[in-house]
């Protein structure tokens, strides 16, 4: 039975916890301090990042509890004697400050936070990345990203940059996707990152129909999604890695159509066609249930019903 | 429809209220228009293949609102079309959120597709069409349709950090997912049917932890419902009786999950990571023990009719991450994974025939080490090592052990320069063991499985070569370079996957020539190739002539190879240019993406009639090509009001072995029906387009 009542339940729920929340929020408001002053000071020579500082959600977070030096440290030689960017702590990337140390600055507030409390076991911070290498406090950008998510990854993974181009994707450039969906570029404790303990634990979370349990299940598709898919992009339909049916036999060989090479010979334009497996969707013609099937005796085994 | 108002008012309501009682404070946004105007000669459904291709009007609203006692934003884009976002967040930064979504995302796979079924879109299809009067002329058949899936998703969470260093976070969701798709089965005759869609998804989220270091721990459940509105596809067989067959669809499952994670920091620069999870799916069907195929009655003697599936995981993970020296960066890590079948094992017999379905589970275990060094002119090197064993249950190959090593290296000597190389090498050995078929003759595979390893599982050596480099010599070029080399070698298979290779050239880079003029642009350049060694022969089997070095193969029993080559290239630039700066902006933009594929086919014996084998070849393999052009233009009328129009054109072509020259009957005496599906996916498109935005 359908649960057609949740979405009113969950629209009229949040309609009250908000405005409930409105209201209990004014006793939760911080205290404001003038550290705009110094911030002032700052923007004499800097006044294009207090503007922006101003604007990020790091400024309207604080609503001026905390000015520049909450992040770049005491000004005072810096503003009395030198303006070298080593007087500071500058996040700049010949400030004088190593990957670590600009990691710690940001961590010195978001340590606790859920987000990167797994931190320490990112693949991106053994690739020596830190913070800033992603945001910035100065973005009012969601997640104070320095520029939209997508652009950003593709940026250093230009390899699945290349990937998603291709003519079988996922919505990544359309914007239906984004990397963090799939990813934690915080770390975590799955494998190239994933949210999820397994690939297909995650493949599931979009794809719940794939999940059975089936009474015939295809081994390689219990095991691996990747085993057959190329979740980023591929030449090939459907995401596959490789091109049907050659990706089947692989590993389905030697009795009558597994088999069977089907070229340029079975195809509809040549001269004496046969066999089903060399038009359209090839073993897919026939074989639609590969992921699982509770279908009848050896139908369901073969994956045909 | 009424859902999205629904979803739509209560968001302004919500907004409305806030901003009511904060009235001093200010709101920030902007409301656009746009109308689009688009032309499509050829595959509109794969222009659109994620989007909506029809002309149109649509709006975007972007508010914020903050305060002191919170903010609000609310965002919706695309309004009115498949493509829909709503979304609205209220809170307290570092206190609380509320948020709420609906969103949809379109997947267009081929419109106008035919079926001589009626009945399309539900999950019972007839035809009067039978062995006697096969239905041949597709331009008669009684149906045109849509293959095309539409998610519709919306949700609710809250995010609670007001008594940190405590913190909660729930969260609900439902997808309904609606539409066609292409499914195909054998009965008699091979038919594409057009399956429907009909799936309902509820996902249930919650999270409560602590952080506050050094310790950070949480649990979370999560909970997930899939509901498929039809069990079975039912269709009429195209044989003299005319009978009823179905074809089953995925069952509904539901999916539970418990998981708990921790960080404890700990002395000399170090912390301990755990996570554990519990996981837990089942599904219950009804199974057939009677049904009809090809036209003929069965009957199935099940031990059980019922059959519950029943899947738990269990997983747990350590990591020590440790930085005790400044120049030495550790990670020790072990983690296990474990998949336990618990669903039903049913006895069917049909005939002479009986067997038991097979359940497939299996365990993971890995465990490493890594050691980041840091070197001496701004080296750092990270050697590290991994050793993954899978135990499988499965007859073939049921245990594989994976030595992974390798290094990664990073040079950052010059300010304006990144440097990184890296090197890995994999070594999989595999244990194998005879197959034991569920059914078949055995003989044949003793014969023949000796000599085929299965590419997922089979004893493997890989290495993999990358090399990166950055470079940004002022802040006006950025260049970046990457190339990466693979190769698998499969070193014990004699038929299958013999060997994967690939390399990958990548660089972009972006120049502003001066304030005015930006330049960017980006190149990826990859050929790759698999080759493949088969042997196809009869239905029965010896060890002779299983036999790959047999010299007396025959039209029946002989060797074959494929070698496939796909080489992929995409390219792109774009020039920004402020005309008048800050009041009007030009952006020009050209793309380019293309596939061509080539499977190179030998027959070591039993060439087609009418072939050679270099006439056999399939030269057309996924072949494509993808020109796309934008010009646009950004006019601020005045400080609040923006006008943008433009210009988008987009050409693709395909051309694949297994649908050129498409027809939907298909076959000199095995016939074959389709419908359509990847028929032509070729398209020429036009798109106009004119945005008004006011900022408030």
């Amino acid at each position: 039975m359908r649960n057609r009542l949740l979405p009113k339940i969950v629209v009229s729920a949040w309609s009250l916890a908000m405005i409930t929340m409105g209201g209990l929020g004014q006793f939760l408001a911080p205290d404001v301090t003038q550290a705009a002053e110094i911030a002032a000071d700052c923007a004499s020579c800097h006044e294009q990042s207090v503007a922006s500082f101003k604007s990020s959600y790091h400024g309207k977070a604080w609503k001026g509890a905390n000015g520049c030096q909450a992040c770049h440290g005491q000004t005072n030689q810096h503003l009395d004697t030198e303006q070298s960017k080593k007087t500071i702590f500058s996040f700049a990337k010949d400030g004088g400050r190593s990957a670590k140390e600009r990691a710690a600055q940001c961590l010195s507030c978001h340590s606790s936070s859920k987000h990167v409390a797994f931190w320490e076991t990112s693949k991106h911070k053994s690739a020596g990345l830190s913070c800033d290498s992603c945001h910035t406090g100065h973005s009012n950008l969601s997640k104070n990203l320095k520029m939209p998510q997508t652009e950003l990854c593709f940026s250093c993974h230009k390899d699945i940059r290349s990937e998603s181009n291709r003519q079988s994707h996922h919505p990544i450039k359309e914007g239906k996707v984004s990397c963090s969906d799939c990813h934690d570029p915080h770390g975590g404790f799955g494998t190239k990152m994933i949210k999820a303990d397994s690939i297909n634990e995650l493949c599931y979370n979009c794809h719940a129909e794939k999940r059975g349990p089936f009474m015939y299940e295809h081994p390689p598709v219990e095991e691996n999604c990747m085993t057959c898919h190329s979740a980023h992009g591929s030449n090939h339909n459907k995401l596959m890695a490789q091109k049907v049916p050659n990706i089947c036999q692989s590993c389905h060989d030697w009795s009558r159509h597994p088999g069977t090479p089907y070229t340029q010979a079975n195809s509809f334009v040549s001269s004496a066609p046969a066999g089903r497996g060399g038009v359209a969707r090839s073993c897919q013609n026939c074989h639609t249930t590969i992921h699982g099937s509770n279908g009848p005796n050896t139908l369901g085994l073969r994956y045909v019903k | 429809m009424k859902r999205k108002l629904v979803l739509s008012g209560s968001a302004l309501l919500s907004l409305l209220c806030v901003a009511g009682v904060q009235a001093e404070e200010g709101v920030s946004g902007h409301v656009e228009v746009t109308g689009k105007s688009i032309d499509v000669s050829g595959n509109k459904a794969k222009f659109s293949e994620y989007g909506d291709a029809d002309s149109g009007i649509t709006g975007g609203v972007e508010m914020k609102y903050d305060a002191e006692s919170g903010f609000l934003n609310f965002t919706a884009d695309e309004i009115a079309r498949d493509t829909q976002n709503f979304k609205i967040e209220a809170g307290q930064y570092e206190k609380f959120k509320l948020d709420a979504y609906y969103k949809e995302i379109q997947h267009n796979f081929d419109f106008d597709a035919r079926s001589f079924y009626t009945g399309v879109g539900t999950n019972n299809l007839t035809t009067t069409a039978t062995s006697a009067s096969l239905p041949t002329n597709a331009a008669a058949w009684p149906s045109v349709f849509d293959y095309a899936i539409s998610r519709d998703q919306y949700g609710a969470g809250i995010k609670l950090n007001m008594l940190k260093p405590f913190f909660a976070d729930f969260s609900v969701s439902q997808e309904d997912r609606t539409g066609i798709k292409a499914a195909g089965v054998y009965s008699s005759v091979s038919i594409e049917l057009p399956e429907p869609v009909d799936y309902e998804t509820n996902t249930f989220k919650a999270e409560i932890g602590y952080g506050e270091d050094p310790f950070f721990v949480s649990m979370s459940y999560l909970n997930s419902s899939f509901d498929n509105a039809n069990d079975y596809l039912y269709f009429q067989s195209l044989t003299a009786a005319n009978t009823s067959e179905f074809l089953t669809l995925p069952p509904d499952n539901d999916y539970s999950k418990l998981a708990f994670k921790g960080r404890v920091k700990l002395p000399l620069s170090s912390s301990l990571s755990l996570s554990y999870g519990k996981s837990e799916a089942e599904s219950e069907s009804n199974l057939a023990t009677a049904y009809n195929t090809a036209g003929n009655a069965r009957t199935n003697t099940l031990s059980d009719p019922l059959f519950n599936g029943k899947v738990e995981t269990t997983s747990y993970n350590i990591v020590l991450a440790s930085n005790p020296l400044n120049f030495l960066d550790g990670k020790v890590f072990y983690s296990n994974y474990d998949k336990e079948n618990k669903s039903d094992r049913i006895i069917s017999t049909v005939g002479t025939t009986t067997f038991t379905n097979h359940l497939f589970d299996y365990e993971k275990t890995s465990y490493g080490v890594e050691a980041g060094l840091k070197l001496p002119a701004d080296i750092k090197l990270t050697p590290y090592y991994k050793f993954v064993n899978v135990e499988r249950h499965r007859g073939d190959l049921p245990e594989t052990d994976d030595d992974i090593y390798g290094i990664d290296a990073k040079w950052n000597g010059l300010d304006f320069m990144t440097v990184k190389a890296g090197y890995e090498r994999m070594e999989r050995d595999s244990r194998w063991e005879q197959l034991q078929l569920v059914t078949g003759t055995q003989a044949s595979a003793d014969a023949i499985e000796p000599y085929i390893r299965r590419f997922d599982a089979a004893d493997q050596d890989r290495d993999t070569f990358k090399l990166g480099l950055d470079i940004s010599p002022n802040d006006r070029l950025n260049i970046g370079l990457g190339y990466k080399h693979k190769i698998s070698d499969y070193t014990e298979t004699v038929y299958g996957l013999l060997e994967e290779k690939s390399d990958s050239f990548n660089i972009s880079a972006d120049f502003a020539v001066n304030n005015a003029i930006m330049i960017s642009g980006y190149a990826d350049y990859e050929v790759a190739t698999i080759d493949q060694t088969e042997r196809a022969m009869a239905t029965t089997v010896n060890t002779t002539t299983a036999n790959p070095v047999d010299t007396n193969a025959t039209d029946g029993n002989y060797t074959w190879t494929a070698n496939q080559k796909n080489k992929s290239l995409d390219y792109g630039v774009a020039v920004d240019m402020a005309v008048i700066p800050k009041v009007l902006s030009l952006r020009a933009q050209f793309d380019h993406v293309r596939s061509d594929g080539l499977a190179d086919f030998t027959y070591y014996e039993s060439v087609p009639a009418g072939y050679t084998n270099e006439t056999v070849d399939s030269q057309n393999w996924d072949d494509y090509s993808k020109n796309s052009i934008l010009l646009k233009a950004t006019y601020n009328t005045t400080e609040k009001i923006t006008l943008v129009g433009g210009y988008a054109y987009e050409h693709y072509k395909y051309n694949d072995q297994f649908s050129d020259g498409y027809t939907y009957v298909w076959g000199a005496t095995t016939k074959s029906y389709l419908t359509g599906a990847g028929m032509d996916p070729n398209y020429n498109a036009n798109v106009f387009f004119l945005t008004a935005k006011y900022k408030f």
